[in-house]
């Protein structure tokens, strides 16, 4: 579903990423770890197609990221760091926001996804349709955020610390959310995160990367296992 | 060592970068011009922001363009009238203030006024999504942000800006023409002779013309900033202030050659 070939990135004459290779198998989940300025969230920007890279080419379903139709293109969804809600917008028209962008959608159907949306992530009550961002905890901003990718139907989502800012238990209730997309709709998902504890719990394969380039890929347990000097001071620390 | 050759190398390197990043600015500004008017073209561009855009700068400006215009008219009419008074052709005063106002003022004042109120509020906005990564998700859901953002500000601004310029037109002269009947002595028929018999219509429109090139200006340069804010809050603050001071500098600058041009 999502192949990574020889993946390079260069700004400003900097090398931020270097020879990554990946596969991710359909309806797996591929967790990405690594400590900050790692070029993790680069990589999410190159899959996703945000960012051009300098070398080498991400493909999805066999097409390249770069040459995606709008159509084709919504079948990626990402969910950021800062879940990216736009302020000006309230709940509703935010999840509806993809769905609105699509002619195909009438607006009865975009009302009953955007509710199938909000209720899958756990937030069904009526009030928050028309309540703003701002209005918003974090661990609800990231829901709506995964509401609203969800509400386009995505085939592959990349997730950018989906956990970041949360407190224990609402990470563990985002850890478990994005465990049931995989399992129930069979989504293909790329996470890339610094916490162990949501690493262990959401992925089916994983990869540690240092300094731009992907050091180790896996099972959690050979991560674990790992004798890179760099890699056991992370997970020690962590 | 101001004398030392390593200060002319530094001096002419930095020139040399400044004059590189001005064209750059240049280019992506033309950019976002081109690209706007081709959303419009198009139709790509999002018309309900563009209606939210047209309300925010033109509608929710004219009480601040009303007042400063107002007062403006009235203070050129109290000092003009007091040296028209000693030459003893006060009831040119209103001729005086309408070209003042039909070619100058009205535009260069709504203009400066929009770039401050509008014109940071473009780049703040603007800015505050790209650093919170709200650009990057409207990519991911499809929607360009040239057609959400930039181009529904461009054209409200490009519409609205003469809009705002008629209503400081109409309420500097109407501020002048009060001072100039109740403290200048100046009678209602010689100021009102005074501008049919020497203002054409080419005075007011030119000056429409300008407005709509400074509203493009204030727009685009608000835009631009917003877009390339970096470094989080303390970048939002950064862009919101450069947005105020170029647009600002622009339209001086921009005032000047379309007044060698219309006039």
């Amino acid at each position: 579903m999502i192949s990574i070939h020889e993946l390079g990135f260069d700004i400003d004459g900097k090398t931020i990423l270097r020879d990554i290779n990946l596969e991710v198998a359909p309806g797996t989940t591929m967790v990405i770890m690594g400590p900050s300025g790692c070029g993790k969230s680069t990589l999410l920007r190159l899959v996703c197609g945000l960012a051009k890279p300098t070398r080498g080419r991400v493909l999805i379903s066999g097409k390249d990221v770069q040459s995606l139709t709008p159509a084709e293109h919504r079948s990626i969804g990402m969910v950021f760091q800062s879940s990216a809600l736009f302020d000006s917008l309230s709940v509703y028209e935010n999840v509806a926001f993809g769905l609105r962008r699509d002619k195909t959608y009438r607006p009865a159907e975009i009302e009953v996804r955007v509710r199938e949306g909000l209720a899958r992530v756990g937030l069904p009550e009526e009030d928050l349709l028309q309540k703003m961002p701002a209005d918003l905890s974090g661990g609800m901003k990231k829901r709506v955020a995964i509401a609203r990718t969800l509400a386009a139907n995505p085939q592959v989502i990349l997730y950018d610390e989906p956990t970041n800012g949360l407190d224990p238990i609402m990470a563990m209730t985002i850890n478990k959310l994005i465990r049931s997309l995989q399992r129930d709709l069979g989504v293909t998902s790329l996470v890339v995160t610094h916490d162990l504890t949501t690493a262990r719990h959401v992925g089916d394969h994983f990869g540690m990367m240092l300094d731009g380039a992907l050091v180790e890929t896996g099972t959690f347990d050979q991560i674990l296992k790992s004798k890179h000097p760099v890699i056991r001071q992370f997970l020690n620390v962590s | 060592m101001k004398s030392s050759p390593g200060y002319f190398y530094n001096t002419v390197g930095n020139l040399g970068r400044f004059v590189l990043t001005f064209f750059n600015a240049c280019k992506e500004m033309c950019y976002l011009y081109t690209r706007s008017l081709w959303s419009v073209l198009r139709s790509t561009i999002f018309w309900h922001n563009t209606i939210n855009e047209m309300n925010f700068i033109g509608v929710n400006s004219v009480p601040l363009v009303a007042i400063i215009s107002t007062f403006t008219g009235m203070v050129i009419s109290l000092q003009v009238g007091q040296i028209f008074a000693d030459f003893g052709v006060s009831s040119q005063l209103g001729n005086v203030l309408a070209v003042a106002f039909g070619r100058e003022l009205a535009p260069v004042l709504t203009g400066v006024v929009v770039a401050g109120r509008v014109g940071s509020s473009i780049a703040a906005e603007i800015g505050s999504m790209k650093v919170t990564e709200q650009i990057d998700a409207l990519k991911t859901l499809s929607a360009d942000p040239i057609d959400y953002l930039v181009a529904p500000k461009l054209l409200a601004a490009f519409l609205m800006m003469p809009l705002l310029t008629i209503v400081s037109n109409i309420l500097g002269m109407a501020g002048g023409f009060m001072v100039a009947v109740h403290q200048k002595a100046v009678t209602a028929v010689a100021f009102f002779e005074s501008i049919a018999s020497y203002i054409t219509p080419w005075n007011f429109i030119g000056g429409l013309i300008k407005a709509f090139f400074f509203g493009l200006v204030v727009a685009g340069v608000g835009a631009y900033k917003g877009l390339h804010t970096e470094n989080g809050a303390v970048g939002v603050g950064t862009a919101t202030t450069q947005s105020v001071v170029t647009g600002t500098i622009y339209i001086f600058i921009l005032n000047y050659f379309l007044t060698i041009i219309l006039y």
